[in-house]
């Protein structure tokens, strides 16, 4: 990551020198000619991120994403998701948390979609993996029961509430005692398979929902990294932020088209943010972007990172 | 004896809590009013920690397109606070514009003598660049010091919150360093599918 940013800030450096080194020359223009060049697109500095350390950076949880994934129209495939079988492979915590993280996200997108039978085959999973990561107490004891009973009772959003709450409580736990390491890589964990989930749901399409949808997470791994930043010193959460980086430096090769100007209005007493920039996937990108994830998200549930 | 017990248990009851808080900021989000009623989640973005009173803090999160969102704050460890606490939603830009660009360059001709003359060219070229704007998207003090925020956006976007602390009744800002003006302070923000044609509610 560092090693990324520091080449990022050296090309952006070499422009502003390039670009301003003639003009101090000092020399007069007199007796000389004017010659006009053509505009010229200077990009130099586009969409190299600033991450600030004072600042806080929220990443959107597996659930909100879902929840917006599931208005694109896809539909529901369970065969991409981690088998629960797969939680009996991971010894180390690093791993356990990777898969802490997976196991949430493919929660939120059964949850979503409202898949029973796999709903109660994670949150099993889930409680077991919490088990081994020593968070158990901080999730509710009975909360595979109360699954259950949310299914018996067709009760679709109670069971999508106490998904948020297992989340929330497990989150939680970890700010409190200090284990932000560990919410680092649940939350990363978590990330990568939403995107995993995301980019096999469906064939490239050209501005299609689902691809703007994966354009955008191009703003999440930005407040991904400035959220892992505060725990690289942790050398499991720098290993992994280390194999992002590939990721990382495709999502800020993905282009932005103007849109019309920003503006604010107010309908009754609900806000509306118009306006604004649109990130643009190519299909050699969306390609490129599906290969990257899935290498990451295998070694992440084979247990091999 | 038996009624100093009970005035000592209520003191406890009423001390406890905001005692522990103090402490300890950790989630203390769940505190602060919610609007599950309304059909609102609790989103994972929200923040809870110990800030000191009169500085501001700032926070960035990503809001997705068609979702509705709703932004209050709250400090269950300092009553006072609630109902004062000043907020802005800002997005940062970017904005394309044109610059012009004066380079000067040495080039050699040659004079009827056929003598090497250097001869000074300024290249005039105009560049398109890109430049960073914030702007405000939601100021509370516009808005009669309203304390929650309830949107849509018609994009995913990337928006930061910067909230001011304020001071204790009749503080000044040198007071902030001072230990006992740290306050917890929870930014609750929730979330539930919007609606997706044209924004009609």
């Amino acid at each position: 990551m560092k090693k990324n940013m520091l080449k990022w800030n050296v090309i952006a450096l070499v422009g502003l020198v390039v670009g301003f080194s003639s003009c101090g020359e000092g020399v007069s223009p007199e007796d000389g000619k004017v010659v006009i060049e053509e505009n010229v697109e200077d990009t130099t500095l586009l969409d190299i991120p600033e991450l600030d350390e004072d600042m806080a950076y929220s990443v959107p949880t597996p659930n909100e994403l879902f929840a917006v994934i599931k208005e694109t129209g896809v539909l529901y495939d369970g065969t991409i998701l981690n088998s629960a079988d797969n939680s009996e492979k991971y010894s180390s915590k690093k791993i356990q948390a990777l898969n802490f993280g997976v196991y949430f996200a493919d929660l939120a997108f059964a949850s979503s979609f409202e898949e029973n039978a796999s709903i109660l085959s994670y949150f099993a999973t889930i409680k077991v993996l919490s088990d081994e990561l020593g968070i158990s107490n901080a999730l509710d004891a009975a909360i595979y029961e109360k699954a259950q009973m949310n299914l018996e009772s067709n009760d679709s959003d109670s069971l999508l509430f106490l998904s948020n709450d297992t989340y929330f409580q497990a989150y939680s736990y970890l700010e409190e005692n200090e284990r932000g390491s560990t919410l680092a890589l649940i939350v990363l964990g978590g990330w990568i398979e939403s995107l995993y989930i995301m980019t096999n749901l469906g064939a490239y399409e050209e501005g299609s929902n689902l691809v703007t949808r994966i354009g955008e997470q191009k703003l999440t791994i930005g407040n991904l990294m400035g959220f892992m930043m505060k725990y690289q010193d942790d050398s499991n959460v720098a290993e992994v932020m280390e194999e992002l980086a590939d990721i990382e430096e495709l999502f800020w090769s993905f282009e932005e088209e103007e849109g019309d100007d920003v503006s604010t209005s107010q309908k009754d007493d609900v806000y509306v943010l118009s306006g604004g920039s649109t990130i643009l996937v190519s299909a050699e990108q969306y390609d490129k972007l599906k290969e990257l994830v899935s290498g990451l998200r295998n070694e992440i549930i084979e247990g091999e990172l | 004896m038996k009624r100093l017990f009970t005035n000592l248990f209520l003191v406890a009851l009423i001390i406890a809590p905001s005692a522990l808080l103090s402490q300890n900021c950790t989630n203390i989000v769940k505190y602060c009013n919610h609007a599950k009623r309304d059909g609102f989640l609790r989103n994972g973005q929200s923040l809870s920690g110990a800030f000191a009173q009169g500085d501001t803090a700032e926070i960035t999160v990503i809001v997705y397109k068609d979702m509705e969102y709703r932004m209050s704050l709250c400090s269950p460890t300092h009553d006072e606070l609630d109902g004062k606490f000043e907020f802005k939603i800002v997005e940062q830009i970017t904005k394309p514009a044109w610059k012009d660009v004066v380079t000067y360059e040495t080039e050699t001709e040659y004079d009827d003598y056929g003598e090497e003359l250097e001869i000074r060219v300024e290249k005039k070229s105009r560049r398109r660049v890109y430049n960073k704007v914030d702007v405000v998207r939601y100021d509370n003090k516009k808005d009669e010091d309203a304390q929650e925020f309830v949107f849509i956006s018609d994009k995913t976007r990337k928006l930061t919150i910067k909230v001011y602390i304020p001071l204790p009744e009749g503080g000044d800002e040198r007071q902030g360093l001072e230990a006992e003006t740290y306050a917890c302070v929870g930014l609750l923000i929730e979330h539930q599918p919007g609606p997706t044609i044209g924004f009609n509610r």
